[in-house]
């Protein structure tokens, strides 16, 4: 009896990519479901709740599909979307910052958290000025920092997502952060909220 | 540098929201489709009509000639074994070709007349004719292919987090993530070549990573002929053999291609040269343009991939790329007007 490749996630990521670049829809299908939840994820880590997500969404799952002649099977199939998913987050807010300067990309959070009602309105106050203030950042440091300190992710991760150098990375990390902080410290509920949830400010 | 704890949770997407994203998302994909817009999932290289011939030629051969035994091992090799003959048919490209046998554990496989396909797990051997092989391992421990003589062409599905996939050949060592490749042995001597992805190779205490087009050792020898295998060739011939392959420097375009396509995330300024040295023409031409011109987009250096793009629609304007060339061209126009 001939193995399957559908032995593990990983091959089974590549066989999928595969097939769904073959043209086959239930692997497509299934290549979609398997992936909304880490792009949709990455997207909103960088942008916050925003009113053009489905677009975005729309857009970075179109790019998944055309790209997928390149996947080669070498990252998991997520973090090689999330690399697209970084892409097209960067070119939204590239256009954001030179078309619609003043337009108010991000909606209030309505998520609902555990936790007293005044914990819930205070978690989304400070969310919302957190995405306020990375709003004045250059989209690059916005797009690095978030990665790191809201998403969690390493600063390797940040660098293989963001295409750039472990040190860029780090420099942009550094950099977002110090122009998030120089801003909080003008706003006393985010630096309130900043203060609450990071261990020490910036040197 | 720290991260912020506690933040909240992702915000999720109604699932009205998510059918209408599906919906657009498949709807595109269809006219994209009809319109041919998506490149091929990695298109295969030529193959000429010769080793077409000899590749049917050989596999019509190796029906008869291959003996299979599970027992195990025997203690010692036999050591007037003949020399590896060339392998006829190099294997199809991904996925791994379908194997007419399967081994497992302990497997051992002597081939005769012709070569023949064995499928280890997910990935499939191409045993040369003249060959013997054994099997040792499992997926979950990890596979040891051990070559005691002839060659071997190995088709690797990608390991991922699972153990690495290794083919010994006396003292050489080919460790694989994933990847197409062969190994030859002829007495005491092993080559390697590589078709795709890289592997890395220890022989005699040294060791060195190859890539897709390059082989080892590097100066390349004509087969062994039967006397070499008889007089028993030295390993320290092999020992004083240079580890850095020349014919790197004169790997395949499609290698050099799928080497800038790594490379772009970690160093893009190798990328694009990479790109450059695909060169203007052959099968891979049209594809390192795009992506050179994509890398410098993403780069921010709009004048030169505006320029690059715009030469890619000259050189194939019927090209693979060329909806995607004129969408980017379109975008970076709206852009400047902007």
């Amino acid at each position: 009896m001939i193995p399957s490749l559908a032995r593990t996630e990983y091959v089974t990521d590549w066989e999928l990519a595969r097939r769904a670049a073959d043209g086959e829809r239930p692997a497509q299908e299934q290549l979609f479901r398997r992936l909304k939840t880490a792009v949709h994820a990455t997207l909103y880590r960088v942008l916050g709740s925003n009113r053009h997500m489905e677009d975005l969404l729309q857009e970075c799952f179109i790019e998944v599909f055309r790209s997928l002649a390149s996947y080669r099977g070498e990252a998991k199939l997520t973090t090689w979307a999330d690399r697209i998913a970084v892409r097209v987050a960067f070119h939204y807010l590239k256009r954001q910052s030179s078309h619609e300067p003043r337009e108010a990309e991000a909606e209030p959070p309505s998520l609902r958290l555990v936790g007293s009602p005044e914990d819930d309105a205070w978690h989304r106050e400070g969310v919302a000025r957190v995405y306020a203030a990375l709003g004045k950042l250059k989209p690059e440091y916005r797009i690095a920092f978030a990665l790191f300190a809201l998403d969690g992710r390493s600063i390797e991760e940040v660098a293989t997502i963001t295409g750039v150098s472990l040190v860029a990375a780090k420099s942009r990390i550094s950099r977002g952060r110090h122009k998030l902080w120089a801003i909080a410290r003008k706003d006393d509920v985010l630096l309130t909220y900043l203060v609450e949830r990071v261990e020490g400010e910036p040197g | 540098m720290n991260q912020v704890s506690r933040m909240p949770g992702i915000e999720p997407l109604s699932r009205m929201a998510w059918q209408r994203v599906e919906s657009r998302v498949f709807a595109s994909l269809d006219r994209r489709e009809r319109s041919g817009a998506f490149p091929a999932f990695r298109p295969p290289p030529r193959r000429s009509p010769r080793r077409a011939l000899i590749g049917a030629l050989a596999m019509a051969a190796s029906a008869s000639v291959l003996w299979l035994s599970l027992a195990s091992w025997p203690s010692a090799v036999e050591p007037g074994a003949s020399p590896s003959a060339p392998v006829a048919a190099a294997p199809e490209p991904s996925p791994p070709p379908a194997a007419s046998l399967a081994a497992h554990d302990g497997s051992r496989v002597a081939t005769t007349t012709g070569p023949v396909e064995v499928a280890v797990g997910d990935s499939v051997l191409t045993i040369s004719a003249q060959s013997v092989v054994q099997v040792h391992g499992d997926d979950s421990s990890g596979w040891q292919i051990q070559l005691h003589r002839g060659e071997v062409g190995c088709h690797v599905a990608p390991r991922g987090q699972r153990p690495p996939f290794v083919v010994r050949a006396g003292e050489t060592t080919v460790t694989v993530v994933g990847t197409r490749f062969k190994v030859a042995r002829a007495g005491e001597r092993a080559s390697v070549s590589v078709e795709e992805g890289s592997v890395r190779v220890e022989s005699g205490g040294s060791a060195v990573l190859l890539h897709a087009g390059e082989t080892w050792p590097a100066a390349e020898r004509p087969a062994a002929s039967p006397v070499d295998a008889a007089a028993g060739s030295s390993l320290e011939s092999e020992r004083a053999a240079p580890l850095v392959s020349r014919s790197a420097q004169r790997a395949s375009s499609q290698g050099l291609f799928e080497r800038a396509a790594r490379l772009e995330a970690r160093d893009p300024k190798a990328a694009l040269e990479m790109y450059r040295r695909v060169g203007a023409r052959g099968p891979w031409a049209a594809n390192a343009l795009y992506g050179r011109a994509r890398l410098e987009l993403e780069l921010g250096n709009t004048t030169r991939a505006r320029r690059e793009l715009e030469l890619y629609l000259r050189r194939y304007p019927e090209g693979a790329n060329a909806a995607d060339v004129r969408a980017l061209l379109e975008r970076e126009r709206d852009n400047e007007r902007r």
